[in-house]
């Protein structure tokens, strides 16, 4: 929508609107560019020592000058990056896939099928949103640990199984907004509720799959609290949780905690860019603003 | 496309499940498991397991699986696993939450695991400092496995070129104010380039003065009866003016200026007084390992804070490291097992020596002429000199109230004013008077 109404502008209001839009950015991007920056720099480009020509915050400060890779190598050799990553991996494909189609399932009955108490439940459905996590965290650890799953990665995938309701609600605005005359004729054609759903409503309906994949991509990735409370073995932990202990042994050393962040987010802006059309088709389809 | 991207997934997610290191195995699986959560990360969590192994090489009943959880987090995970009915058996903290955590009864008073014979030994014999801390209301909570002592630490080479003589440090404050004066170098345009001795950190210096922020018999801060806080006292009063009025000779902003320009990022390398932008600095007994390690052609000497005229020889402000026993712990025996190794209760010719792998203070006496130890004093010489402050009973601690982190906080606040002077110190105090006995009844109404 954006490029289609740049386009329609004359080339010298379409670079003025550019421009202004990049000065915009500028704010946002900043502390990227930051962290990759200082991600790359020496210690003594970092802090300045009193008396030193280099000005910690001036613009020519921020090109790293000599640019020092050795800062990743550094970063990775001080936690298990690997370990961490194959754990977190694992649980982002699980809460994906287990939250994307249990939610998916959810939505197309609260949107598709008549049932009695259908919008009470629905309501219900929403009113656990505003339930802070805090209130559910302490009935929740005791569950986990009378089902016996405290120290596995159990709590940590199997609720996104029962489906969220952030992206139920999301779904359901998408499916509503399918023509329902699509299922009326796979009904005549002899398909079920089902087939509906696999067949019909669910290649149609990629973006918003595409964007509640994406949340809980992220959400799955930064969850540094999950892991913290429900694991107790080193080899079971996270990349969030590694960031957290890489500060707390080597807080000061910014370089190279700029580099474990880079390549912490790293990922997620590559998974960005890859998805961004179909996110952003998902994110304006249902309505919804990030 | 989505059944081939879900496919894809769930290939992604088998392969990772194969290529996952198993679960962490046991050493000795037939023994009693014993939780241990601690703080310690890096280089300090190496020191922690190679304890930890060696107290499973001394046991047949128990194996202690030790499990670092990092700094500001540990609380949260303790506190939540304590309510789910699963915490660990034993767990290191600094000091300061054991107040707050024995208030709300999430811990075992460890003298009640102790004979009467051992718990009247552990009063004779542990440092004031050590018992101060690790008690609530009567009962002891914690013990300590390194604890924390603050010194002077200064510069032979500085004082020399300033024509003062090392051998003859100042026996009183004023005295080592006016060294300070000396030391002190600035540029050309009047700002600071060495600071020679910054006075401040109020809390540190309150004792010094022979002030207190609480009564010392009772452990409280309010009367129980009345609600009523005196902090405003003439010694707390002497300690924050004279701080006040040093630092507006030095000058707040050029002070402010100097420090934020200096490179204390963290590493112990880059300790101003490393680099010489400090001659004398006071600092905790563990720079002089890190001194030994990062800067080991350094001349330095350390010495006790000087008290002022009126004031308390080997005083200040201490803190340290605790082992607790959360209420709810499956293996207390174990536990406290664990404990008495590490601190030194049981066999401390055998704990000196991990005191010194970790460069920490003791729990007693008995620790401190270990062997062990006296190699570790001979081999770091400056040492010594927290160790001679140690036992001091003018040594104090944070108040061993449930609201201690509120307070401490109020005090800094308190500290930040006078320094910048927004408030005279005698506003300042009369101040953290009033919002504090505003807590106290606050607390009080609510039933805390």
């Amino acid at each position: 929508m954006t490029e289609n109404y740049l386009f329609r502008l004359s080339p010298r209001k379409r670079i003025v609107t550019q421009a202004i839009l990049v000065v915009l950015a500028v704010p946002y991007v900043l502390p990227l560019v930051w962290m990759l920056s200082t991600s790359l720099k020496c210690d003594e480009q970092i802090f300045p020592r009193e008396g030193s020509s280099i000005s910690p915050v001036s613009l020519t400060n921020l090109l790293p000058h000599p640019v020092r890779w050795a800062n990743y190598p550094d970063a990775l050799k001080t936690v298990p990056f690997s370990v961490y990553l194959q754990n977190t991996l694992l649980l982002c494909a699980l809460n994906v896939i287990a939250a994307v189609v249990s939610s998916a399932v959810v939505a197309y009955g609260f949107a598709r099928i008549r049932f009695k108490g259908r919008e009470p439940l629905f309501m219900l459905l929403l009113a656990t949103m505003a339930l802070p996590g805090q209130v559910t965290m302490i009935p929740n650890f005791a569950l986990f640990m009378k089902l016996g799953w405290y120290g596995t990665f159990l709590p940590l995938i199997v609720p996104a199984f029962f489906g969220s309701p952030f992206f139920i609600f999301l779904m359901r605005q998408f499916f509503m907004s399918l023509p329902e005359e699509l299922a009326e004729a796979a009904r005549i054609e002899g398909a079920g509720e089902w087939d509906i759903f696999w067949r019909i409503v669910m290649p149609l309906s990629k973006p918003v799959l595409a964007t509640c994949a994406l949340f809980q991509f992220l959400g799955t990735w930064n969850d540094f609290f999950g892991p913290l409370l429900y694991l107790n073995d080193p080899s079971r932990y996270t990349l969030a949780y590694g960031l957290q202990e890489f500060m707390s042994s080597y807080g000061g050393k910014y370089a190279q905690l700029m580099a474990a962040t880079t390549l912490f987010t790293l990922p997620i802006i590559l998974l960005f860019f890859l998805a961004q059309k179909t996110f952003i088709q998902g994110i304006a389809t249902t309505g919804t603003k990030g | 496309m989505i059944i081939v991207l879900l496919n894809l997934l769930l290939a992604a997610t088998f392969v990772l499940v194969f290529a996952l290191p198993g679960p962490r195995r046991r050493a000795y699986p037939r023994r009693v498991a014993v939780r241990f959560w601690h703080m310690w990360t890096g280089e300090w969590k190496d020191v922690v397991d190679r304890i930890a192994q060696r107290f499973n090489e001394s046991q047949e009943k128990y194996e202690l699986i030790a499990l670092s959880v990092p700094g500001a987090t540990a609380d949260s995970k303790f506190l939540l696993a304590v309510a789910g009915g699963d915490p660990p058996d034993c767990m290191a903290q600094w000091n300061q939450v054991i107040p707050a955590w024995a208030d709300k009864g999430v811990l075992v008073p460890l003298d009640t695991l102790m004979s009467t014979d051992e718990w009247k030994d552990f009063q004779a014999t542990a440092y004031p400092v050590a018992l101060k801390i690790g008690s609530y209301k009567g009962h002891l909570y914690g013990v300590t496995t390194g604890l924390n002592i603050w010194a002077c630490y200064y510069r032979p080479d500085h004082l020399r070129a300033a024509g003062l003589d090392p051998d003859r440090f100042p026996a009183d404050l004023d005295g080592l104010w006016a060294w300070g004066e000396k030391l002190t170098r600035t540029d050309a345009e009047g700002n600071l380039t060495r600071l020679g001795f910054l006075p401040a950190w109020y809390q540190m210096f309150v004792p010094v003065f022979g002030g207190s922020f609480y009564d010392e018999q009772t452990g409280a801060v309010a009367v129980e009866q009345t609600g009523a806080v005196t902090i405003n006292t003439p010694a707390n009063l002497r300690a924050l003016t004279w701080l006040a009025d040093k630092r507006a000779e030095l000058g707040y902003k050029k002070v402010v200026r100097f420090i934020s320009s200096l490179n204390t990022g963290g590493f112990s390398t880059e300790w101003p007084f490393i680099s010489g932008q400090y001659s004398i600095t006071v600092d905790g007994q563990w720079r002089v390992e890190q001194l030994a390690k990062y800067a080991p052609d350094l001349e330095y000497r350390t010495a006790p804070i000087p008290p002022p005229s009126g004031g308390k020889a080997h005083a200040g402000w201490s803190n340290g490291n605790f082992m607790i026993i959360p209420t709810g712990a499956r293996q207390v025996a174990g536990a406290w097992e664990f404990i008495k190794f590490w601190s030194g209760l049981e066999q401390p010719e055998r704990a000196a020596e991990f005191y010194t792998w970790g460069g920490w203070l003791p729990l007693s006496d008995k620790i401190a002429k270990a062997p062990e130890y006296r190699k570790y004093l001979a081999k770091f010489p400056q040492f010594k000199t927290f160790l001679d402050v140690l036992p001091s009973e003018n040594i104090q601690v944070s108040p061993p109230v449930p609201y201690q982190v509120f307070l401490m906080d109020m005090i800094s606040r308190a500290d930040d004013f006078a320094m910048r002077g927004t408030k005279t110190p005698g506003q300042a105090l009369e101040d953290l008077e009033r919002e504090v006995a505003q807590e106290v009844a606050k607390r009080k109404r609510s039933g805390q």
